[in-house]
């Protein structure tokens, strides 16, 4: 198989062919026996990634089923290769490698092979949502599962254009519908105790995207969208009109570039209109300290690892609230905590900026404003969205509870009544609240007869 | 109703975990320790070395399952034992029907049983026992190899083996014990005795291990992961691509399948030569055939003279009525498609194929000779590997009528395009790879070598590079991927 054919004697040139073979023989030695040895240094093996935002596998314990099946031994591969001490730079290279595979254009999508529902004209009731299932005893998926749902309505559907990420939204008819049935409920159980709000916040695309394009890319328009949702929503529910406001603004920096979410200016305009549903006057932006975090690097960017995304990192800021900057919360295990409205992140890895804002999720917070005591009192409902949302309620309530619905175990409902609280404000974002997962979640802990346990923080 | 959604799934996708060579514990724990222990041990304990190495190897995957391969070469060693010894003539055939049924049984059990009892379920609404069996991996490559020992002790071709364990060394042998190839016992029996690696073996196994182990890591994931983007199996979105896209996903997994299993064979063949085992070639650039006969000389090569020898040529082959060759084909093809999986569509697949070459035999004649004779054979097998990719026959309809235009997802996607650019240096890099255009490039190196002087240099240097840059790549993409397994392990 050699493609230099034995001779008796080696001539001049075999030998020198043989010299290259044995210096290769003798480098891949080499190279193995550095695995081998780098592999054995168990105590430079990391156990938490920073780059992937993830905890690396652990080795795994050993018991007889998981030994005779061979689960025990896949498990031990798989900790062998996640926590390799030269995975990290190894994983660079390899992103540099696959950095190779091809060329990206000006414009590039990932995923959005995903068929959205016709989006029906707002207030008329499409055909096939006549007698919509009713999903008060759907079982809400696990928090796990929610994740999961939640990611991947992000993360399907990017398109990226000069260093900046768009996340897609596409019409589902049939989540639609619970989401609002959820809201509905919520108001109706809470009606004549507090006012329930809806906010729906848009994703960048929607705003910051020509519809044009959005059709073209088989996205559903988020104008219509927020329109349709709020036509499905009660009368004693007041919708608060975000779509527009973002508009008007779109050349300021509403949305950040490398992240999902919304700037404490996007929400600024979302607080606006809801000042004007309310009939509030809202505070001035000009008169806020504010904080600032730069080089923040995002979701979007830890999804896509583009590099045009890294070329220009967001800023984070975010504006103190005027009565206080002093928060309570209860973290996942249920332990009070004290924390900050605005936090200072330096120190953070650059991906946790968005924690600014109230500390990100958490199951449970409460503001107490030294400078009212009317008794006013508010409810965020929230996902990861409403983070940024909240800090500009502070100065207009008393006391401000926050709850992220993924995260907090008990009622609802039942909280808001035992707190008396007089305004409900459910804040999603457009894309997420479109989701089973999100709409069943939450009707399972609005309804009147709550089925979830109710918990006292 | 169609069967697919019958099937239980335990019988042809739960696959039992395994080591795989693509992973890193393979490449920097596993191979240089059985490296340094095979090295250092003095030269009668070498087949000891291997035999341990390859029971741990296998035994990884869950030692329960070393059982069934220990069981299976008992039954093996046995009755080839009780054919006597090489009286000439009088060798009692019973032994060698024993042991055939014992282990096609063992094999029915474990691949097809599931799969049996889910259609008599159907069928006859009969609640049979329905067993969790998981398919213990590699048994379709053991089993074979066991049969055509028992076959050739049998027929008078080889020596019987008088101890067991280094039978047990033939059949467990790590290098190819799990993904084929399906080495014959006569291409080896010699060489467990008696084997010699020279410092030219060494270096060309080792290098055609490299090789292989950046097909696989490099290439055969990198199109895996694009056609798994693309046609991802069991989800919605499959019935929403773009028709560029069903074709962009397909010739990629067309790609990957060829990539995967050969990256296989070239590590096994690679291993088996640094220490001195001669392999037979598994695959001889499949996709430059012009006809489909000459495909599957190319393709799995191991797999279709195993067919040829031990069905093909006992049933008659083509030496007997028109009518007798198509039954034996039949049968060839049907007892290839079932070899695949437990599926229907696998079964599909054979007879597909089958087609064919009945076609080829009878009416395309000269179709082997022509020009046309290689896009004849590349759409031919391209959707042969549509069949062969979705098991659920809902799925194969979305892709088929998908392929020719009836989707939602329209002509064209801004995803599509993405992934094609994105991916344009490996698609490019992958049909390269599997041309000779690599091979003969190093041919036209080593006439210039020949020559002396800057030349000798030149392909010195390639000879120095190639095997520790694939290696270097490999491990970095191994590095990049956590879930990584090998696609052929089903079979």
């Amino acid at each position: 198989m050699g493609p230099v054919r034995r001779r008796r004697r080696p001539s001049k040139a075999r030998r020198v062919l043989n010299g290259y073979r044995d210096a290769s023989i003798y480098s891949l030695g080499a190279l193995f026996a550095v695995g081998l040895v780098c592999g054995g240094l168990f105590f430079l093996r990391p156990s938490v990634s920073e780059v992937e935002h993830r905890e690396l596998t652990r080795f795994p314990s050993l018991d007889l089923p998981t030994f005779l099946d061979g689960t025990f031994f896949s498990n031990v591969a798989l900790w062998y290769a996640d926590t390799y001490p030269l995975r990290d730079p190894l994983v660079g290279f390899d992103q540099s490698l696959q950095a190779l595979y091809g060329f990206s254009g000006e414009a590039r999508m990932k995923g959005g092979n995903v068929q959205a529902d016709e989006l029906p004209v707002a207030g008329e009731t499409p055909v096939q949502d006549e007698g919509a299932a009713d999903r008060r005893d759907v079982e809400p998926p696990d928090p796990g599962e929610l994740q999961t749902e939640m990611r991947n309505q992000i993360m399907n559907g990017l398109y990226v254009e000069d260093g900046t990420a768009y996340s897609l939204y596409y019409f589902d008819q049939g989540a639609t519908r619970a989401y609002a049935d959820a809201i509905n409920e919520a108001a109706k159980s809470l009606e004549g105790t507090s006012t329930v709000y809806s906010i729906l916040a848009p994703t960048n695309a929607g705003v910051l995207l020509s519809d044009e394009l959005q059709s073209s890319l088989g996205a559903t328009n988020q104008e219509q969208a927020s329109d349709y949702f709020y036509s499905l929503m009660d009368d004693s529910v007041k919708t608060v009109p975000v779509y527009q406001p973002l508009k008007d603004h779109e050349d300021e920096y509403l949305y950040f570039r490398t992240d999902h979410h919304w700037t404490a200016l996007g929400a600024y305009y979302a607080y606006r209109s809801f000042c004007e549903q309310k009939g509030i006057e809202p505070e001035d932006l000009d008169t806020f300290q504010r904080m600032r975090q730069k080089g923040f690097l995002g979701t979007f960017y830890s999804e896509l690892q583009d590099p045009s995304l890294a070329s220009a990192p967001d800023v984070v800021s975010a504006y103190l609230p005027h009565a206080t900057n002093e928060m309570t919360y209860w973290d996942s295990s249920g332990t009070e905590q004290e924390g900050n409205v605005v936090n200072d992140l330096s120190g953070w890895i650059p991906s946790s900026y968005y924690s600014m804002f109230i500390l990100g999720d958490q199951p449970l917070s409460q503001i107490d404003n030294p400078k009212l005591d009317d008794g006013s009192s508010v409810l965020l409902v929230k996902d990861s969205f409403g983070c940024a949302f909240a800090p500009w309620l502070v100065d207009h309530y008393q006391t401000t509870y926050i709850i992220d619905f993924r995260a907090y175990d008990g009622s609802i409902t039942d909280f808001a009544r035992e707190h008396d609280v007089d305004d409900v404000i459910f804040l999603n974002c457009l894309s997420l609240a479109g989701t089973y997962g999100t709409a069943d979640t939450i009707m399972s802990k609005v309804q009147a007869a709550s089925p979830a346990a109710t918990t006292e923080r | 109703m169609s069967y697919a959604t019958l099937v239980p799934s335990s019988g042809a996708t739960a696959i039992a975990r395994v080591m795989v060579f693509s992973s890193l514990i393979f490449v920097f724990l596993f191979f240089p320790l059985y490296l340094l222990a095979y090295r250092l041990a003095p030269e009668r304990h070498r087949n000891p070395v291997l035999l341990v190495s390859s029971l741990i190897f296998y035994g990884w995957g869950g030692p329960q399952y070393l059982v069934l391969l220990v069981g299976e070469t008992f039954i093996a060693w046995v009755f080839a034992l009780l054919m006597g010894p090489n009286r000439r003539g009088a060798r009692p055939r019973w032994p060698l029907v024993t042991a055939c049924a014992l282990l096609l049984g063992l094999l029915a059990y474990f691949k097809y049983w599931g799969w049996l009892s889910g259609m008599t379920l159907a069928l006859f609404d009969l609640p049979v026992f329905l067993p969790e069996v998981l398919l213990p991996i590699g048994i379709s490559f053991y089993t074979f190899q066991l049969i055509s020992y028992v076959a050739d002790v049998w027929k008078g071709e080889v020596e019987v083996q008088r101890a067991f364990w280094k039978l047990l060394l033939y059949s467990s042998l790590f290098y190819q014990c799990i993904a084929g190839p399906i080495v014959r016992y006569e291409t080896v029996a010699t060489e467990i005795d008696r084997r010699h690696a020279s410092r030219t073996d060494v270096y060309l196994g080792l290098r055609r291990f490299c090789v292989g182990l950046a097909k696989k890591a490099v290439l055969a994931n990198g199109c895996a992961s694009v056609a798994d983007t693309l046609l991802p199996i069991g989800s919605e979105a499959l019935a929403t691509q773009a028709v560029t896209g069903y074709w962009l996903g397909m010739a990629f997994y067309m790609l990957q399948i060829y990539l995967d299993f050969s990256a296989y064979s070239d590590m096994a063949i690679g291993m088996g030569r640094m220490v001195g085992f001669h392999f037979l070639e598994n695959f001889d650039y499949p996709y430059i055939s012009r006809s489909i006969r000459e495909f599957w000389h190319r393709w799995h090569i191991s797999l279709s003279t195993f067919f040829r020898d031990y069905v093909y040529f006992p049933l008659g082959g083509s030496r007997c009525s028109t009518a007798k060759t198509i039954r034996n084909l039949t049968v060839v093809w049907l007892l290839t498609g079932l070899w695949h999986g437990a599926s229907w569509n696998y079964v599909l697949w054979g007879l597909y194929f089958l087609a064919f070459l009945l076609l080829e035999r009878y009416v395309l004649r000269g179709i082997g000779e022509s020009w046309a004779g290689l896009p004849y054979a590349l759409i031919v097998v391209f959707f042969g590997w549509v069949l062969f990719r979705f098991e659920s026959f809902a799925e194969l309809g979305t892709v088929v009528a998908g392929l020719f235009g009836a989707t939602a997802g329209g002509f064209s996607s801004l995803e599509v395009q993405t992934i094609f650019t994105e991916h344009l240096f490996l698609l490019i890099v992958s049909i390269v790879a599997c041309t000779r255009l690599p091979h003969r490039l190093r041919g036209a190196l080593a006439r210039i070598g020949r020559g002396g002087g800057l030349g000798v240099q030149l392909l010195g240097l390639e000879e120095f590079v190639v095997p520790v840059f694939t290696l270097i790549i490999s491990v970095a993409a191994l590095a990049g991927a956590s879930y990584n397994p090998f696609i052929y392990f089903q079979f």
